[in-house]
């Protein structure tokens, strides 16, 4: 009998018809590590709630589900045999400080003091998390949190680690750390691991077992090598990574590469002689500055050290401009100041060779179109409908037939009734980036819009920009996906320790890069002095090359 | 656990009883003995608190509650003498009973005093605060608070009673032993706190003009949400 | 400058604490008033060089002042005239009494300001995690959201500016309904998002049994003497306040300030109890030097 066994799962939820898990059965075996992923919707955090008897939501269950021979309903529940790290890094966080934070659960159990604190020293150890304990919670990082809230989870020993998305909110390098602390959990401890997780790049190579969800049902199972090709050929291919996908849109033979190095060395064997294309002549740019930041510093506090150290940028009119760099390079402090949210303490920002406080409030708003990184905060009424209305009122806009009409282009018109909170990650920012578009900027500044993204929200996303794109709007945008940037925009620039320390056509940019590149570019780095950097491009030189 | 429990009961007690003791024994010291009260009837209410298994989803919602009413004054900042504690504490008071009002208001005093510093009007805080929560639960359900002008006119009364439990020390400290401050000295000491009462009246019957059904509405969908219809 | 009070078990700070203030309020006669200020000037100088006493500088001179203007303006009794405005006694026992109630107020509040440095809010946590279990936790959500709200009005602040929404422009009852309007979404947001804190408390076992706290303050000899010490010196004082001692009586007539040996002996123990965080540093310091 397997470790974990589910037959013939069946869960409704109250008030509604169709069930979340439908009839679902599934085997997971001791020390295994599993990834599930599927579109949002598709029944994956319910499946791992019900696996925990304390978060079991209300409503309607049948089937069994039996972890280590005995069925989960009948017990008291195993508060800690089955740890459980949720999406949101600041959510889980219940206390002020770290160190209460990561011994909550073990006051919970009511652990003997003494006990507590040598788990407490032996975890701390292995997270090298020493500097850490004495800070406040609100200060660390979101990749920090996260792994406070592993920490935590880890304290009560856990035979099982569920985990629901834990890197959705996190950048790609706390990703990756955050992923690796798994592995060795999983390699050198032996737990077993049931990760929901939509960037299958990054877990692909750590999987046993991947499972692919759709309508509360099981749709492909299997090891990740076997899983690919099937992905693949189901709606979800956007979820295949670029190198299998290079492989399968090639229709490559052998074992799908999945790894760089794997990559390489089918590359070597099959492609040899494609990569050699003239280079594509870029779109002429029009030459006019839309906005001009000149020399600007900033920080937050007085005595504070400087966030933004006299940065220069200028953005043109038409461009898609990516800004790439690490966590708290300042990215998001350079957006806000781009639209006036804040004030440089040194230097000034220009919007059509004009300061932007020689602007009224107003003015300045009705031109720029700000999308947050957390779009919830965008609403301030309780449906989607009333946002608009308002947002109408508020610019004096008469045509309701426009806005309609938007949400039908953006494609969430079935939304117009609902609570912005009752809308996935994708709709929701579709719906603020509606309210936007209505007053008709003439730029937009978005703040990490692929953070949280499923792949296929995210291309819905790279379609309405690049649509908008064409129709003369400039884009300025701050991100952490690589990919998406080599795809989409025009133009991309480095923000490092405050400045912008190399910008240039994404070809050129990523070209000189030896780390912080795409993994198409990777894998013919040396092949080639024009190496491609996207599927999409290898697919062109293919299609070229064989004619 | 029992016994844990008879213990702390016995330990309050005597506690109570001390403190009366050492009253009756000490002349007309009105602070002291105001102070004690206060302290040990918040003390009394918590541990009616303490009886009752709270589920984390309540204790969440009450935190959630409290520490909106701790930093709802923040966005009035650049607007002087509106700001929505009170309004936040009864809303809460009203929609999820008196208990948790008077927890809410008595948590979002004390936790706001030990970010901001303690003072000896931390406990009149607690009071004023927890009180407002407590009486918009006690009286939810009577006609006067099923009316939307009743629950206006309780906060506009409660706008001058707040002001005045936060007098009541200072005026305490003023009187205490025998000294003969009259009747008259009384008034002029509540008149010349009246005008931010007044404010902090009219800030109430403004909030709950123009917010309390939206805000009624929203909480009470969370209570739902959160499993708390009793 | 390492602080060695602080270093106690938080009972103990917090019996110092609760005892001073009562001695404050209830020990009214100008000597120990007086001598009670001084210590604990003393007091705040060890533990914060004064800084935290200076940010509340207005507010300490405004009250004292006020105090001691306000009861002669409103008592007219006592035998000692000291002069006449209009109809108006002045007299000096009004002076005296205003004065003494204006150096008690001034005396708690300066307490308090040692007292938060002393008191973290972590101690207050632990000691109410030992009485108040459910409490404690309640308080210390509310102690984490209150940053992460904070956090999160600005972050609606900069999202709804951008939109052209602000809480500085516009009349007067706009700028009324857009604060509100950013109070009402963080309370959805908030409550939207808290479902996952209470289940994050689920999944690590909340309420399953009694908790049990992490122990940072052990309960040392050294707490068991400093407990002994202020007890019995409390105990003492009480006894003799009970009886009369270590208290001016000023109306209807004032008593001479002249200190009986039952006085003495009250305001020695009051000064001993005091200064009992005094002895501390002072003790280290004299070890310190000692071992160098």
């Amino acid at each position: 009998m397997a470790f974990i066994e589910l037959t013939n799962v069946t869960f409704t939820y109250p008030d509604c018809s169709a069930p979340a898990i439908n009839n679902l059965s599934l085997k997971i075996n001791k020390g295994e590590f599993v990834v599930l992923f599927g579109a949002s919707g598709s029944g994956k955090s319910t499946l791992l709630k019900l696996l925990k008897k304390e978060i079991q939501p209300h409503g309607q269950l049948m089937g069994q589900i039996v972890i280590d021979g005995q069925p989960v309903q009948e017990t008291e529940g195993l508060a800690n045999e089955i740890g459980f790290v949720f999406q949101d890094p600041e959510n889980q966080l219940v206390a002020d400080d770290v160190l209460h934070e990561m011994v909550f659960g073990l006051e919970n159990i009511g652990l003997p003091p003494t006990e507590m604190r040598s788990r407490v020293a032996e975890m701390v150890h292995f997270f090298g998390a020493e500097s850490l304990l004495a800070r406040k919670s609100h200060q660390l990082s979101g990749g920090k949190k996260q792994q406070i809230n592993l920490a935590s989870v880890l304290l009560m020993q856990p035979i099982i680690l569920i985990l629901d998305e834990p890197t959705a909110q996190l950048d790609p390098v706390s990703t990756r750390e955050f992923l690796d602390m798994l592995k060795r959990l999983n390699d050198e401890f032996g737990m077993t691991i049931i990760l929901a997780e939509h960037r299958l790049e990054e877990v692909f190579t750590l999987a046993d077992q991947i499972i692919m969800m759709e309508n509360g049902q099981v749709q492909i199972e299997g090891e990740p090598k076997a899983v690919i090709p099937k992905i693949w050929n189901s709606v979800n291919r956007d979820y295949v990574p670029s190198i299998p996908g290079l492989f399968l849109s090639m229709n490559g033979e052998g074992s799908v590469p999945l790894t760089v190095k794997e990559g390489r060395s089918w590359v070597q064997k099959a492609l040899a002689d494609v990569y050699d294309e003239e280079e594509q002549v870029s779109t002429p740019l029009l030459d006019d500055v839309r906005i001009r930041a000149k020399s600007i510093s900033f920080r937050y506090e007085k005595k504070a050290d400087f966030i933004l150290k006299e940065l220069d940028l200028s953005l043109k009119k038409g461009e898609f401009y990516a800004l790439l760099g690490g966590n708290g390079s300042g990215k998001s402090t350079f957006l806000k100041l781009m639209a006036g949210l804040l004030k440089p303490d040194i230097g000034k920002v220009l919007y059509d060779k004009k300061p932007l406080n020689g602007y009224k409030h107003h003015e300045l708003t009705k031109r720029i179109g700000y999308l947050p990184q957390n779009p919830k905060l965008f609403f301030l009424q309780d449906t989607v409908e009333k946002e608009i209305q308002e947002t109408m009122a508020q610019w004096e806009l008469a045509d309701a037939s426009e806005a309609d009409s938007l949400l039908a282009q953006l494609g969430i018109a079935h939304v117009k009734t609902s609570h912005p909170y009752d809308l996935s990650g994708g709709e929701l920012q579709k719906a603020a980036l509606a309210c936007l578009l209505l007053r008709k900027p003439e730029v937009l500044l978005l703040d990490e819009p692929t953070k949280g993204l499923d792949p296929i929200s995210k291309r819905r996303l790279a379609e309405i920009l690049l649509e908008l794109h064409a129709a003369g709007m400039t884009i300025f945008m701050s991100t952490h996906d690589i990919e998406f940037a080599a795809q989409y925009a025009t133009k991309c620039g480095m923000m490092f320790q405050g400045n912008i320390t190399s910008e240039d056509i994404p070809k050129k940019f990523f070209k000189g890069n030896f780390f912080y590149t795409t993994m198409i570019q990777r894998i013919f780095r040396d092949f080639a002095e024009k190496a491609p950097m996207t599927l999409e491009e290898v697919k062109r030189q293919c299609a070229s090359t064989k004619l | 656990m029992r016994f844990n429990k008879t213990v702390k009961t016995v330990l309050l007690l005597l506690l109570a009883s001390i403190f009366l003791v050492l009253n009756f024994w000490f002349e007309n010291a009105y602070l002291w003995l105001s102070f004690g009260f206060v302290l040990l009837s918040i003390l009394l209410f918590l541990v009616r608190f303490e009886s009752r298994k709270v589920e984390p989803r309540e204790l969440v919602l009450l935190a959630v509650l409290a520490s909106i009413a701790a930093v709802g004054r923040i966005p009035f900042a650049s607007i002087p003498s509106v700001q929505p504690t009170t309004f936040v504490i009864m809303m809460s008071g009203y929609v999820f009973g008196a208990e948790s009002g008077f927890v809410i208001g008595a948590v979002a005093a004390l936790a706001s005093n030990m970010i901001m510093g303690q003072g000896p009007w931390t406990p009149w805080q607690m009071t004023a605060w927890g009180l407002v929560g407590l009486t918009a639960g006690l009286l939810r359900g009577t006609w006067v608070m099923n009316k939307k002008w009743g629950r206006i006119l309780f906060g506009a009364v409660w706008g001058f009673l707040f002001g005045w439990i936060m007098n009541i020390w200072g005026f305490l400290a003023v009187v205490q032993s025998g000294s003969g401050v009259g009747f008259k000295a009384f008034l002029l000491y509540f008149a010349s706190s009246a005008v931010f009462d007044t404010f902090h009246s009219v800030s109430n019957v403004i909030l709950l003009l123009v917010f309390g059904d939206v805000w009624l509405k929203i909480l009470t969908r969370f209570k739902r949400k959160y499993g708390l219809l009793e | 400058m390492e602080n060695r009070f602080a270093r106690f078990h938080p009972l103990v700070s917090f019996f110092f604490y609760a005892g001073s203030v009562s001695l404050l309020i209830l020990m009214l006669h100008p000597i120990f008033l007086g001598l009670a200020l001084v210590i604990i000037l003393l007091l705040n100088f060890f533990h914060d060089r004064l800084s935290g006493l200076w940010r509340w500088k207005f507010f300490l001179i405004t009250t004292f002042i006020l105090m001691i203007i306000l009861n002669p303006l409103f008592n007219e009794r006592g035998r000692h005239l000291l002069f006449e405005v209009g109809t108006h006694r002045v007299t000096l026992e009004a002076v005296v009494f205003g004065g003494m109630n204006a150096l008690s107020i001034i005396g708690v509040i300066a307490l308090f300001v040692s007292y938060n440095v002393i008191m973290t809010p972590n101690k207050l946590l632990f000691l109410f995690a030992k009485i108040l279990p459910q409490f404690a936790v309640l308080l210390m959500l509310t102690l984490r959201f209150i940053p992460l709200m904070r956090r999160r009005l600005e972050e609606i602040s900069v999202v709804q500016r951008s939109k052209g929404i602000s809480v500085s422009h516009g009349k007067w009852k706009r700028r009324v309904r857009t604060g509100m309007l950013y109070v009402q979404t963080l309370l959805t947001y908030s409550l939207e998002e808290a479902i996952q804190t209470a289940d994050s408390m689920k999944a690590r076992g909340y309420g399953m049994s009694t908790r049990s706290s992490y122990e940072y303050f052990k309960f040392r000899r050294a707490d068991v003497l400093a407990i002994i010490y202020l007890v019995i010196l409390l105990s003492l004082i009480i006894y003799c306040r009970a009886f009369g001692y270590g208290f001016l009586t000023v109306y209807p007539v004032m008593e001479a300030w002249q200190l009986t040996h039952l006085d003495i002996g009250a305001l020695t123990s009051y000064l001993m109890f005091l200064s009992f965080p005094l002895f501390v540093e002072a003790g280290g310091l004299f070890r310190w030097r000692l071992s160098n």
